[in-house]
């Protein structure tokens, strides 16, 4: 039977030059009953794990390729005026022109694959982003396995027939034949007809090159869309890529829509009496054998001892681990989960893989990196012990399954976190250990959203960028179809159309009887009656009625809450309404209230009557979830033994020294490919920085892995809230739950963490939880089988681990499904993935006797976690840094701060809020200056006495940037002789540098390692350090040495440096070489005052400036031509508030006094209390507080409900605004920096609240507009 | 010495013509280079100023309208505010880089009302010009313009007592004294806020810190101003003005009138080096009223004939309400005269400006859209492939040029494209691939041969004109040429023919 293989089609992954994406060409191929489909994105294979996995799924064969760009010599002896029309004619680096020219290659083997994928791998990273290319040369050694086609109309034989109009073709008799060479005859000419005539020349053109040749020429469609309406997604991707407006793309756009997938009878009607150029469609589709399964990359083998295995090796790292976490208490039951874990690792071939993990934490542990392994890994006992992951999974029952299983049989997913700062080292070192060859990361492809496509909708179509901005900010956040829903308004014509065109040709071209006899009207109706309605349409209608039925039974019975509910309720309705009214003509779109879409283009000033206005829909459905750019993935890893080019192409990163994969994570799994997330957080250096601060001014180690994590002087803080600045717990939302929560235990914090998210949230779930836990309500199990389930957290899932249990207890469900649910509430497309799997699991609960009712409710609630829930072992791997920093903070609180604020930006809070609550916690922070400060903030010890002061650090000056950090560290560190103390590598830096030294200058600060952060050529140093340090009356055990890292370095490394402190305010203005700004600033900061003793401290900023501005000026040393200048009487003092504001100005906080301070005096009187007061006070009073704004939040979950943090010179209060206030008011409330607040205190298990009924703006003059709130972050 | 500060400029904001407000109530701001360049009071007090980035502005005032800054514009605006400031004083100068503000001079007015009467005048002058003008009097300029910023200026001019300059400006804020800005940034951080606290520092400590330019401004801010008003000269009017000696209902009068004083006027132009680059006619009504409209040449000229038939053109096309009782001819724009050295030798030189008087003339023979010229567009629509467009002014093309690049095509000869002005609905048979076999039209009936096809075409479907259609070429024996048909959703049609 005849048939027809579509072997050049292009997805959204040729970015900007292709609209559908590969599931929907297949889907679209299997429809039009294809043979075969090829995928051949522009020098690119993002698309063709979506694309295997789809054909695969469907049944379809499904060939991999790539249409590359090729750069041939530029043919000689053309006249001026044909190169002008050339389209391909551009000028290399070498300023040699030459041809540009596209050439098609499909993959017939594994070595055809390796060789396509290094040819993109050359194009793309030998040339700048944005350009890849090959030459022949590169194309000469890699053609092997490779099939070609000769290209489109952009291909080399096209490009020289076009030249003379078809009648010189000895050009392209030449290019043919050396192609043919280049790939041993494995070539086709291509040809094509999208009715248009210059390509009819063309292929008149070509037929005879292919028969003087005695190649075989074959039949495409050039396809760039899967169905006719994707013109108009495509169109306007040719007019971003051109950054155009449609109205100025003119004849840049293809002449009509005719590059979308056609079936057999369409092009056979087309190339009648040519059928042989179909039929070689089907012949070269069968030798293109080649499918991704075949695809085994395998890790780089460890470097082992001799006559090591792997296996044996990993075996040995776990045991000596083993003995160093549990050593006596080491029980058989811990040894029977190693040897579990470990032969079911060397079962699935994996100890490589963890030995090469374990090498990365090793090269951290070893470069004084913290690190600590996150998500699934905890659940591993050989992780443990391996010290990637820092819980013990035995004390906590984790779950091992959860992280690897025999039945899943893929790699298990292994995420560590470092320190931030240190992260890219640990990444290059990953880099240079296996070679750039071998390891890359994963990228991430931005998709178009909801307000990135309409704004781009916007601007092709020429609405203006203000428009635009309206537009956006009614948008969907994450889809850009329920956008497209939204701003739908009546039924333009022109595409139909251009449809009806093609679907009257599709469904019947040999009707011309029906042309002749068809009038205007008659035309489109029967068209589109006879036009093919597709599969797709038909699922679609399908879904919509079994998830408009189960949501709107969901409905009914109000078992749907929170805003994501309310998204579905209002999704369900609308589907309902459809499916009862029948798929609109012609198609399936959703059509919701036109009116609201109405009211939202009058809002953006549009008349919804413009047809253009009415195509914003379409464009803005056409981008929905289509590719824009690639990213870097934040931490994805993969490494390979083979070159890693012939699995997958390679390309530059937008960062420096970073490459990164065509692939993006959720493409990994189905080709073997594993991935390493090497992740930053910025915590981890707060604590790395703040251990080896505790080490240098206390003589203190402190081991995280030997916390005992039951210091309830520790859980006394975090049941008060007592948590600025502490990870994960510090945001209002988790300081208004701890009271309630009042964590006692390690593992009360692995619920509050896992408690606080959009998933429990969403789910009901956090009510239940702290009613039953304080008692309120008795603990109940949906279901008897779900208690062991639930027990642990009262009866309310919690962790995505119970989510799956409960599918396996409850539904019915085998591991490997609730694997897949599991997978598909971590998936960023879920919310879809989910709606599939709820058919299924309401099934299975049916089945074991659940009530509909019920069955509905445990559904909701898993499926909460489908926006964001915690496997139960990330918690507790979050939980014992929430413990560290808790700790920390509470026992070390100057160090802890000084770490903090080296670490920003970083967290919830401004620097000024955590001075604010370290001072309130006794913390004594003492102001910049340049005589004692470094560039980061330091410690200094109070005449020899613990706890130390805070010194600010020159960073703390707004508007020193990097250039001003490289100069003052350059000025401090002499390279002659005249200085007159030694430095460590990192004196200048870390914080630490006074700590070891007297209250004076810097002189004496930088002795010994005074370094913050453990020198890392100091390692017997820190090592005596840990010998000779103080156990810590914890309960701990003496700890290991550890050398954590250290801030930024001036000067070489390794290199001993002489300090020479600064002597005057010309001194350090000649020898830093400030421009006059940065000096200004550092004056009106204080920074000088120690230079001004005798004058009075008012004023000695504004005698430090004038100083500053003459010394700017004049010439240094024996160049100066005047004495040293009186300082005018009339320079006055700074009035207390004027002190306040040029410290918030020009550092963002006050060590002088909160700007509410200034107003106390006048607000008191007038019973404004203050934070502290309102502590005292009880529940439903009525209270007036006015504070600085600090936080303003309005969560998604909340309904509207508006959340603010005023501070005080006394503490912090939350105030709750009603979604009605705060329409009334809203502009004060969001922009006002000092508000007035009066309302009623809600007090609830020790949470303050003020329910606000009213506000009003305070002005204050002390800085408060400088100051930089947390707003709707 | 007096300053005024006085907009330049009446005009009202684009789309509120009619209205009574001033421009000034609303929030404009003339733009240059991406940024502000001057604001209206009311943009002012959203925060918008001069030198910010014009996103800048958006984000502070969403209402914000921005203008070009239209340098040409602005000097004429200012000369014409200069001149009707000479009717006060001769001596009136412009302030550089602050336009709006006027230096001029009062004294020896002491027997025709003193400085008061002349400050009064000035600012009844400037109130015509912007309704919050306002108008100070000291010594100093440096004085006088800080004194226009109190309030006080607001209820009528601020007189600064003779030899009280030092004295005013030493309660003055800093911010009022023009100054660099980083030295003002200085001075209000060394808490030096008013003008007088800065005057009171000792200047060489000031040269020290802030050289040559912070003495200057220190020297200002003692009120040591060296800059005066000096004696301006205002251009001799080029107006003529004619009453007639009956009220016409017609142009027919006033047509001969503009010839012969454009006669003069344009003598007396040509003398002086100079060319008309707009000419105005005011046409005084018999109810009364003055009607004005300006003629502006494509270049600057000094002919009479292109002039005229300009101003005849406009006249042909302005309709009035009223008799007209007399009319002004007035040149209000000049420049230094300046023409193309032609070649004599060279066959190809024209002299554009004789070839815009020709094509005036055309326009006023055939209507003023007459004179076109045709353009490519870039659009696959064949009838939007091409188009017609006025002509302003004659093409800078050379004969060559024109004749090089059309005509042929690398030795091809083109067919020409005659496209109908509406397609005309035709019926068609087809054999059974769709191939059109004959063709009805006009009551005729054609038979087709050499058929070649189809083309596709689509596009703009983001427009109300939209298009998706499929062309055929079709050769007529009888017509002896080749058609071009399509059809659409609306059926065949006839689109035209080459030849």
């Amino acid at each position: 039977m005849p048939g027809y293989a579509e072997l050049h089609c292009h997805s959204t992954f040729s970015l900007l030059d292709g609209a559908s994406d590969p599931e929907r060409l297949v889907e679209r191929a299997v429809a039009l009953g294809l043979h075969a489909l090829a995928l051949t994105d522009h020098d690119d294979v993002g698309g063709a794990v979506r694309f295997a996995t789809a054909a695969r799924s469907a049944g379809l064969p499904g060939l991999l390729g790539a249409e590359l760009t090729v750069d041939v010599p530029m043919p000689s002896g053309l006249a001026p005026a044909q190169l002008e029309v050339m389209p391909g004619r551009v000028c290399g680096e070498d300023r040699v022109p030459r041809l540009r020219t596209h050439l098609l290659c499909l993959v017939e083997s594994r070595e055809g694959w390796g060789n396509l994928c290094t040819l993109i791998t050359r194009a793309r990273l030998d040339h700048p982003r944005g350009q890849p290319r090959v030459t022949l040369d590169q194309l000469a050694g890699h053609t092997a396995g490779l099939f070609a086609l000769t290209g489109c109309p952009r291909g080399w034989l096209p490009q020289l027939l076009a030249l003379g109009g078809g009648g010189e073709p000895r050009r392209a008799h030449e290019a043919l034949g050396t192609l043919a060479e280049l790939f041993d005859r494995r070539i086709a000419v291509e040809c094509w007809d999208h009715a248009l005539p210059e390509e009819r020349t063309l292929v008149r053109a070509m037929l005879p090159l292919a028969r003087a040749h005695d190649l075989p020429w074959v039949v495409t469609n050039d396809v760039h869309y899967a169905r006719a309406r994707g013109r108009i997604a495509h169109d306007v991707l040719v007019a971003l890529r051109h950054g155009a407006t449609l109205d100025e793309m003119g004849t840049r756009l293809r002449p009509n829509g005719e590059w979308h997938l056609k079936g057999y009878a369409q092009l056979a009607a087309r190339w009648s009496g040519h059928e042989e150029g179909l039929a070689t469609s089907i012949a070269i589709a069968d030798r293109c054998a080649f499918r991704l399964e075949a695809l085994k990359p395998r890790l780089p083998h460890f470097p082992l001892p001799a006559g090591v295995s792997e296996d044996e090796y990993l075996e040995r790292l776990v045991e000596a681990g083993a003995q160093e976490r549990w050593g006596w208490r080491r029980t058989a039951r811990h040894d029977r989960q190693i040897a579990h874990e470990l032969t079911l690792i060397a079962k699935l071939g994996l100890s490589g893989y963890f030995l090469i993990v374990w090498d990365i934490v090793r090269f951290a542990r070893r470069e004084g990196i913290l690190c600590q392994g996150r998500g699934s890994a905890a659940n591993s006992v050989v992780c443990y012990c391996l010290g990637i992951t820092a819980v013990d999974p035995i004390k906590l029952e984790l779950l091992f399954e959860r992280f690897l299983s025999e039945e899943r049989a893929e790699a298990p997913d292994i995420d560590i976190d470092f320190a931030h700062r240190e992260r890219e080292r640990v990444l290059q070192y990953v880099y240079t250990r296996y070679g750039r060859e071998h390891a890359a990361m994963v990228c991430e492809h931005i998709t178009w959203r909801g307000r990135s496509a309409v704004r781009d909708a916007a601007r092709v179509l020429g609405f203006s960028p203000e428009q635009a901005g309206v537009l956006a900010s009614f948008s969907d956040r994450f889809s850009a179809r329920n956008t497209a829903a939204a701003l739908r308004v009546g039924t333009p014509g022109a595409a139909m159309d251009e449809e009806t065109l093609a679907a009257a040709q599709e469904a019947n071209p040999f009707a011309p009887e029906r042309a002749d006899a068809m009038g205007p009207a008659n035309y489109s109706k029967r068209a589109l009656r006879d036009a093919p309605q597709g599969i797709e349409a038909k699922a679609q209608r399908t879904g919509a009625r079994v998830v408009a039925a189960t949501l709107l039974d969901a409905v009914s019975s109000d078992l749907i809450v929170g805003t994501h509910a309310s998204t579905l309720i209002k999704e369900a309705r609308e589907s309902h309404r459809k499916v009862r009214s029948g798929p609109p003509e012609g198609g399936t779109r959703t059509r919701p209230d036109p009116t609201d879409a109405t009211s939202l283009l009058t809002r953006a000033r549009l008349d919804p009557n413009d047809p253009r206005v009415q195509r914003l829909a379409d464009i803005v459905e056409g981008l929905d979830a289509a590719p824009r750019h690639r990213g870097i993935h934040v931490g994805g890893f993969v490494l390979t033994e083979e070159p890693l080019c012939t699995v997958v192409p390679i390309e530059p990163a937008s960062m420096e020294d970073r490459t990164v994969i065509q692939w993006e994570k959720d493409d990994l799994d189905p080709v073997g490919l594993v991935k390493i997330d090497l992740l930053g957080l910025g915590m981890l250096t707060v604590v790395q920085d703040c251990l080896a601060y505790v080490r240098r001014t206390r003589g203190v180690a402190i081991d995280l892995g030997q916390l005992d994590c039951a210091d309830q002087a520790v859980y006394d803080d975090l049941c008060r809230a007592d948590t600025i600045g502490v990870f994960q717990v510090e945001s209002r939302a988790q300081m208004n739950t701890l009271p309630r929560l009042k964590p006692r235990c390690f593992y009360d914090l692995v619920v509050e963490v896992a408690l606080i998210r959009p998933g429990p949230i969403q789910g009901d779930m956090v009510h239940p939880y702290l009613r039953r836990r304080a008692g309120l309500e008795p603990v109940t199990y949906p279901h008897p089988s779900l208690e062991p389930i639930l027990k642990r957290t009262m009866g309310v899932p919690l962790f995505q681990e119970q989510g799956m249990q409960v599918a396996i207890a409850a539904a019915g469900f085998t591991p490997g499904e609730s694997d897949l649910l599991r997978k598909a509430m971590g998936h960023k497309r879920s919310a879809e993935r989910m709606a599939d799997i709820c058919q299924k699991m309401l099934r299975g609960m049916e089945a074991n006797g659940i009530a509909p009712e019920l069955a509905q409710r445990i559904y909701n609630q898993i499926n909460a976690f489908a926006d964001y829930g915690f496997p139960e072992s990330h918690a507790a791997s979050f939980a014992l840094i929430v413990y560290a920093s808790a700790y920390l903070r509470h026992y070390y609180a100057p160090e802890f701060l000084c770490a903090i604020l080296n670490a920003q930006p970083m967290g919830f809070y401004a620097p000024g809020t955590l001075i604010e609550d370290a001072k309130r916690h006794g913390v004594k922070v003492l102001p910049v200056d340049v005589t004692r400060s470094l560039w980061d903030h330091t410690l200094e010890p109070q005449g020899g006495r613990l706890p130390p002061a805070v010194r600010l650090g020159m960073r703390s000056v707004l508007g020193l940037g990097g250039n001003a950090r490289l100069k003052i560290e350059t000025a401090m560190v002499a390279t002659g002789a005249q200085g007159t103390a030694t430095a460590s590598t990192t004196a200048g830096t870390a914080g630490t540098a006074g700590t070891a030294g007297t209250a004076g200058t810097q002189t004496g600060d930088f002795t010994e390692n005074g370094n913050g952060g453990g020198n890392r050529n100091n390692d017997s140093n820190d090592s005596n350090d840990s010998n000779d340090s103080n156990e810590h009356n914890t309960g701990r055990e003496p700890s290991r040495s550890d050398s954590p890292g250290t801030p930024g370095t001036p000067g070489a490394p390794g290199a001993p440096h002489r300090l020479t402190p600064f002597t005057s305010i010309p001194d350090f203005v000649h020898r830093s070489a400030l421009d006059r700004r940065a000096l200004r600033a550092l004056a009106e900061a204080g920074a000088f005052d120690a230079f001004v003793q005798d004058e009075p401290p008012a004023r000695r900023r504004r005698v430090a400036l004038w100083r500053v501005l003459e010394a700017e000026r004049a010439p240094a040393g024996p160049l100066a031509l005047f004495p040293e200048s009186h300082v005018p009487p009339h320079l006055p003092a700074y009035a207390a508030p004027e002190l306040t504001e040029a410290d918030y100005r020009l550092t963002g906080l006050s060590l002088n006094g909160h700007p509410m301070r200034h107003l106390r005096t006048l607000l008191a009187p007038n019973g404004v209390r203050s934070a502290r007061e309102i502590l005292t006070l009880r529940d439903g009073e009525a209270v007036a507080h006015a504070g600085l704004v600090i936080c303003r939040q309005r969560p998604g979950t909340a309904k509207g409900f508006v959340f603010l943090t005023l501070e005080d010179e006394t503490g912090t209060i939350n105030v709750v605004v009603t979604p009605q206030r705060f329409e009334r008011q809203a502009l004060l409330i969001s922009r006002t920096p000092l508000l007035l607040v009066r309302g009623v205190l809600q007090v609830e298990s020790g949470v303050y609240n003020i329910r606000a009924k009213s506000f009003a703006a305070l002005k204050a003059g002390a800085g408060e507009d400088s100051v930089k709130g947390h707003n709707y972050r | 010495m007096a300053a005024g500060d006085a907009s330049h400029n009446r005009s009202t904001r684009p789309g509120t013509e009619g209205r009574t407000d001033h421009w000034d109530a609303h929030p404009l701001a003339l733009t240059d280079a991406g940024r502000v360049r001057l604001a209206t009071t009311t943009a002012a007090r959203t925060g918008v100023h001069a030198g910010m980035p014009v996103a800048q502005a958006r984000a502070k005032c969403a209402a914000l309208t921005l203008l070009p800054w239209d340098a040409a514009r602005i000097t004429r605006e200012i000369a014409r505010a200069s001149a009707a400031f000479l009717a006060a004083s001769p001596q009136v100068v412009p302030v550089r880089a602050h336009p709006g503000m006027w230096w001029v001079g009062a004294g020896g007015f002491d027997r025709i009302g003193g400085e008061r009467q002349l400050a009064t005048t000035l600012l009844t002058l400037a109130r015509v010009w912007h309704p919050q003008a306002r108008v100070a009097v000291a010594d100093a300029c440096v004085t006088a313009q800080a004194a226009t910023w109190s309030t006080r200026t607001l209820q009528g001019p601020l007189h600064v007592a003779p030899g009280g300059d030092r004295d005013y400006l030493s309660r003055v804020p800093i911010t009022l004294l023009a100054m660099d800005e980083d030295l003002r940034e200085a001075l209000v951080a060394l808490g030096l806020r008013t003008v007088g606290a800065f005057a009171t520092l000792d200047p060489l400590e000031v040269e020290r810190r802030w050289g040559p330019d912070g003495l200057a401004a220190w020297r200002l801010a003692r009120g040591d101003d060296p800059r005066r008003a000096t004696l301006a000269r205002s251009d001799d009017p080029r107006a003529v003005t004619h009453e007639l000696a009956t009220a016409s209902p017609t142009m027919e009068p006033v047509l001969f009138l503009v010839r012969a004083s454009l006669d003069h006027l344009v003598r007396a132009l040509a003398a002086d080096g100079l060319a008309a680059a707009a000419v105005t006619l005011t046409l005084r009504l018999e109810d009364g009223r003055r009607v004005t409209r300006e003629a502006r040449p494509a270049r600057p000229m000094a002919r009479v004939v292109p002039l005229f038939e300009r101003c005849r053109a406009l006249l042909d096309t302005w309709t009035v309400e009223s008799p007209i009782a007399g009319v002004e001819i007035r040149i209000t724009d000049t420049t230094p005269s300046s023409a193309e050295q032609g070649d004599l030798l060279a066959p190809t030189w024209r002299d554009p400006a004789a070839a815009d008087a020709a094509l005036a003339r055309l326009r006023n023979t055939l209507g003023a859209g007459a004179v076109v010229r045709p353009t490519l567009r870039d659009s696959h629509a064949p009838e939007r492939a091409g188009g017609w467009e006025e002509v302003e002014e004659a093409a800078h093309a050379t004969p060559t040029d024109v004749l090089g690049a059309r005509g042929t095509s690398g030795g091809v000869a083109v067919l020409a494209a005659r496209l109908l002005e509406s397609p005309e609905p035709i019926t068609i048979t087809t054999d059974k691939r769709g191939t059109p076999l004959q063709m009805f039209w006009r009551a005729r009936r054609l038979a087709l041969t050499r058929v070649h096809g189809p083309e596709r075409l689509s596009g703009e479907w983001w427009h109300a004109a939209s298009f998706a259609r499929e062309y055929w070429r079709c050769e007529s024996e009888e017509l002896g040429q080749d058609l071009l048909l399509y059809r659409d959703a609306g059926g065949w049609r006839l689109h035209g023919w080459y030849d």
